[in-house]
């Protein structure tokens, strides 16, 4: 497995530091283009809505889910993962069916006597959609964490005289954060990287980091720039990862959710 | 412990994105070569769908017909990426590519072979279409067409390339294809008041301004697939589509009709990617589609235009309205596209305009 990983990682890196010839080039070209900055600082943006749009749909759905009945404890986890497993292709062209001109979102907001909202092919289309696309990736860690509060801990805040909003705000919330921040690391790597989404409902004019990668590397045949831009992409993503972890997240709660459902 | 399995699980995620271009895309299916029993598969690279099944039926059947014991394993897509990829790593597994002429030009004799077509009477073709290591295998038009919605009268619809880029006559959406190589430079320089013989070599920066004025109104569509849903869809009010999907349009009811002044025309070429394992076989079959029986058969397969002069197509009623080629359709005039130039200039052109598109 780490072989797999490894040895193309280890290509890439090699080919972008010494093809056509040794140096930085690849590297200092990143900055200098005039369109990868552009590029990575519209991706990382786009990532960061996302993430923030996922915490606040998903952190009030995932408590409901820890404050319901069994039944309906299972219908709203089936609610987050029947779209998770549905195809992604064909979720994506559902959204290019709903934001495009003349489409449902273009039609409602006529209907209220705002013209013109075509979210197809803009930077606001793509976020929306890829919210609902990474929501699960968010719920499951949310719940899988909040599930594992106790909480007798709130009522023994609220016997001492504390008010429920308050216990809630004082002792669920800061308990809570390892959850987000796990679910806030998912959401905004696989963003930063994401393709399908950005590709079907974006345009070319806003293209992301993984639009721009595919370009390098399908059109203009530049293996090496294509890698440099890679290797750039996965130091970032793992430095990401590494501060969060210190901030008490990780991403492995994201399997343990399922399991862990009481 | 923990915290290595996190980082061996993100470093998987974003280390997808590497392998793309690591490995450039796909896997191509193994070809197993001459056999004892004198048995040949060959692989061929295509667009997969109905194309390539035009290939199949048109052009691979007829040829194992006459050449019994040569059969065909199809892939696709047929990305130059691949090509470049199984020549550098030196484990060449397609025979045959149907690819752009720009990449053949441009990577001659590196990742593609020169072509020795001995037997093809090069008469009966346009020179355009011939170059050392391209031969033009089936062309195709850039169509530029406008919404008969939109301008219902054909007397103050627009009817030149020059209106296409005129916002203030003709106010609306237009729709083009984020493929640069396409023609859309060529007809910014036409709009812009360049002559036919004048285009090349094409004043990028001039084009890319022309593109400027009209960029706040237009539609860059992904591929020629996201172009024809914006078509049908009813998302444009003039478009610049490649015939076949201009004409899978009309089939759709999308009411667009081709302006005919000059008509941009590109093709494509069959390539023999460099160490190919039974390389003399490809020659041979690149000799036997160029044949006019070949072409035509395969250009009314797939709803594109036969190279060869003496081929004898027979099209349907929509397929006749977006025929370039056709000068009872067409009544302006028909522009090849510079193929040498365009090899030698392709990335730099690419990059600015991708550039220039995300500025």
């Amino acid at each position: 497995m780490s072989v797999a990983v490894l040895a193309p990682l280890a290509m890439s890196l090699w080919r972008s530091l010494t093809d056509p010839s040794l140096g930085l080039t690849h590297y200092t070209d990143l900055f200098t283009d005039g369109i990868t900055l552009t590029i990575v600082s519209r991706t990382l943006m786009t990532s960061l809505i996302v993430t923030v749009g996922t915490v606040v749909l998903g952190y009030p759905y995932a408590y409901l889910m820890t404050r319901v009945s069994t039944t309906t404890r299972i219908l709203m986890l089936t609610a987050v993962l029947v779209p998770f497993w549905t195809s992604m292709t064909a979720r994506n062209f559902a959204w290019l069916i709903l934001v495009q001109r003349d489409g449902p979102v273009d039609k409602m907001f006529s209907a209220v006597g705002i013209d013109g909202v075509v979210l197809h092919g803009t930077v606001a289309g793509v976020a929306v959609a890829m919210i609902q696309v990474m929501l699960p990736f968010m719920v499951l860690p949310l719940y899988s964490h909040m599930a594992g509060i106790d909480r007798k801990l709130l009522l023994a805040a609220q016997a001492l005289g504390s008010t429920p909003i308050r216990a809630f705000r004082k002792i669920f919330l800061p308990l809570s954060v390892g959850g987000v921040v796990s679910g806030s690391i998912l959401v905004f790597a696989l963003s930063f990287g994401f393709y399908v989404t950005p590709a079907i409902l974006g345009s070319p004019q806003q293209s992301l980091v993984a639009q721009l990668l595919g370009q390098r590397t399908l059109q203009l045949l530049d293996f090496a720039a294509a890698g440099a831009l890679g290797i750039v992409v996965l130091l970032f993503t793992l430095a990401l990862v590494t501060v969060a972890n210190r901030m008490g997240g990780s991403v492995s709660a994201l399997g343990a959710s399922v399991a862990k459902g009481k | 412990m923990k915290k290595s399995r996190t980082l061996t699980a993100v470093a998987g995620l974003a280390s997808a994105t590497l392998l793309l271009a690591a490995c450039g895309t796909g896997t191509g299916s193994g070809s197993d070569g001459g056999d004892a029993d004198g048995a040949t598969t060959m692989t061929y690279a295509s667009y997969g769908g109905t194309f390539e099944a035009g290939q199949v039926s048109a052009w691979q059947e007829p040829y194992t017909a006459e050449n019994p014991g040569i059969t065909f394993a199809n892939t696709s897509p047929s990305d130059t990426a691949m090509i470049k990829a199984q020549v550098e790593s030196g484990s060449v597994q397609w025979d045959l590519a149907d690819v752009n002429p720009f990449f053949a030009a441009d990577y001659c004799g590196e990742l593609v072979e020169p072509l020795e077509l001995p037997n093809v009477d090069t008469s009966q073709f346009d020179e355009a279409l011939i170059g050392e290591c391209y031969f033009g295998a089936y062309q195709f038009a850039l169509i530029v067409s406008y919404n008969t919605d939109k301008w219902p009268d054909p007397a103050t619809a627009p009817k030149t390339v020059a209106d296409f880029f005129d916002t203030e006559k003709f106010p609306g959406q237009r729709g083009v294809v984020n493929d640069v190589t396409n023609g859309m430079l060529e007809y910014a320089l036409m709009a812009d008041g360049v002559t036919p013989e004048e285009l090349y070599p094409l004043d990028v920066d001039r084009a890319l301004a022309k593109w400027d004025t009209i960029r706040d109104e237009t539609t860059f569509a992904a591929n020629n697939g996201a172009m024809l849903q914006l078509a049908t869809g009813n998302q444009v009010d003039m478009m610049m589509l490649v015939s076949a999907r201009t004409k899978a349009s009309l089939d759709e009811g999308a009411p667009f009709r081709p302006i005919w002044d000059q008509t941009m025309v590109t093709f494509h070429t069959l390539v023999v990617p460099k160490g190919a394992p039974n390389k003399e076989q490809a020659m041979d079959f690149i000799e036997f589609v160029l044949q006019p029986e070949q072409s035509a058969a395969f250009a009314e397969a797939a709803g594109v235009s036969p190279t060869n002069k003496e081929a004898v197509i027979e099209l349907d009623e929509t397929a006749t309205q977006v025929n370039a080629f056709d000068e009872k359709v067409n009544t302006g005039g028909v522009v090849t596209t510079d193929a040498e130039w365009w090899g030698e200039n392709v990335t730099d052109v690419a990059d600015r305009f991708n550039t220039w598109l995300n500025g």
